[in-house]
């Protein structure tokens, strides 16, 4: 029985017909309902990633990308994304909002070059609500001779939960922001114990940040299909611990589309380990 | 290069579900010339040490032709960008190529924008030095 309901007298309880709205089963039961309603209309269920759907006819081509409630539908031909936009609208009350401009956060910019992906909003919003939309910009992220390490000698944040929840922030900015993400990447290792020296690392990104908040990446429209990757590791990068930092990029064609910069998880013994 | 394989092996498949031929192996850049022969050549040397799964996972993805090592001098290693704090005049032509642009940049006074940038971070830079000479000075 739901809390301030229960009668103990009444040993009666109350079976649920509906999935409601709080109930911890409630996303999974949306999903399911919206992946079978795809499914019947002809779409499958990627396996790379369960939450794209596609379907591939003689002459076109529809993927329908789903986060929660959002959709996304791109197709070759415009008549075949109106079907599928009928069908959802017969199935459920849906809202268009016409070709893709935000979509969780990510600002979407179209030209004949391609498509520029930057999250602008995002990064003046951090900016605000930090205190540094009037600070001195910088022009890169971080110091070169910069070392940081979680023994570090200056003293302990007293707001320990500011740092944290600046860390995550930025964080999310990195989607776009393959320039971040070292610094980032850095940073998010001393969630634990903020010192101040710490903090004034944090405070120097959100002043790159502001020299440059609209920076994105653009994917190029005349590009080929052909993958091309990156892969750099740093020997013995963390100082604390002796474990080397991996990263890669890699791109399709000349568009950047995957990144990653992360301690490895063991100690390497060699230059050479590090790498693999 | 174990990860990025693994990242490379996800994006094939991806490519295969968005119906998008990809049969020619992907293009995998290293700067280490060492693990790119080690993960070339399938001969085990004696005095190769600290061989592990990771390099056997790039031998086998190799030979299944998933990707091709190659390697690039380190001053062409776009990675670099993640290893290491980098300054502006090393940073910014690795952005440039990763395709980095600044989309607002006609708004916040485009090219005049960016010299701005650079001449505040000179006058930035002066007094940290400055610090770091009286505390060299101190020692």
């Amino acid at each position: 029985m739901p809390p301030g309901y229960s009668n103990l007298n009444d040993p009666r309880v109350c079976k649920l017909k509906k999935s409601i709205y709080g109930l911890k089963q409630a996303s999974r039961q949306w999903f399911s309902k919206l992946s079978t309603s795809l499914l019947h209309f002809e779409f499958l269920q990627e396996k790379s990633d369960s939450s794209l759907f596609i379907r591939k006819s003689t002459n076109d081509f529809i993927a329908v990308l789903i986060y929660v409630d959002d959709v996304l539908i791109a197709s070759n031909t415009l008549t075949a994304l109106n079907k599928v936009k009928q069908y959802l609208c017969m199935t459920f009350p849906i809202k268009d909002l016409g070709n893709l401009k935000y979509f969780l956060g990510i600002e979407l910019a179209r030209s004949a070059k391609g498509i520029v992906l930057y999250q602008r909003k995002y990064a003046l919003d951090i900016l605000t609500d930090t205190g540094f939309s009037g600070a001195k910009p910088v022009s890169f992220p971080m110091e070169s001779t910069l070392k940081l390490s979680t023994y570090d000698a200056s003293p302990s944040l007293s707001d320990l939960a500011s740092y944290r929840r600046l860390i995550g922030r930025l964080l999310y900015l990195t989607l776009t922001r393959p320039d971040l993400s070292y610094a980032i990447q850095t940073l998010s290792q001393f969630m634990s114990n903020p010192h101040t020296m710490h903090m004034q690392a944090a405070e120097r990104v959100l002043r790159y940040l502001k020299a440059i908040p609209g920076q994105g990446l653009l994917l190029k429209a005349n590009s080929t299909f052909h993958l091309k990757a990156y892969s750099d590791s740093d020997y013995g990068g963390c100082i604390d611990t002796r474990r080397s930092v991996t990263e890669y990029l890699v791109f399709l064609g000349d568009s950047l589309i995957s990144w990653k910069s992360k301690k490895q998880p063991t100690v390497s013994r060699s230059s050479a380990e590090a790498e693999y | 290069m174990a990860t990025t394989s693994c990242e490379i092996q996800w994006l094939t498949y991806l490519l295969v579900d968005f119906h998008i031929p990809h049969s020619q192996p992907a293009l995998l850049y290293t700067d280490s010339k060492l693990a790119s022969e080690i993960a070339s050549n399938p001969v085990h040397h004696e005095r190769t040490k600290h061989i592990q799964l990771d390099c056997h996972l790039i031998r086998k993805k190799l030979q299944e032709g998933l990707l091709n090592i190659i390697h690039i001098p380190s001053r062409f290693q776009l990675a670099d960008a993640l290893t290491k704090p980098l300054g502006y005049h090393t940073l910014n032509p690795i952005l440039g190529k990763m395709g980095m642009v600044n989309n607002h940049s006609h708004l916040e006074g485009g090219y005049w924008n960016l010299e701005q940038t650079i001449n505040t971070h000179k006058e930035h830079i002066k007094p940290s030095k400055i610090a770091e000479k009286a505390t060299h000075a101190e020692d």
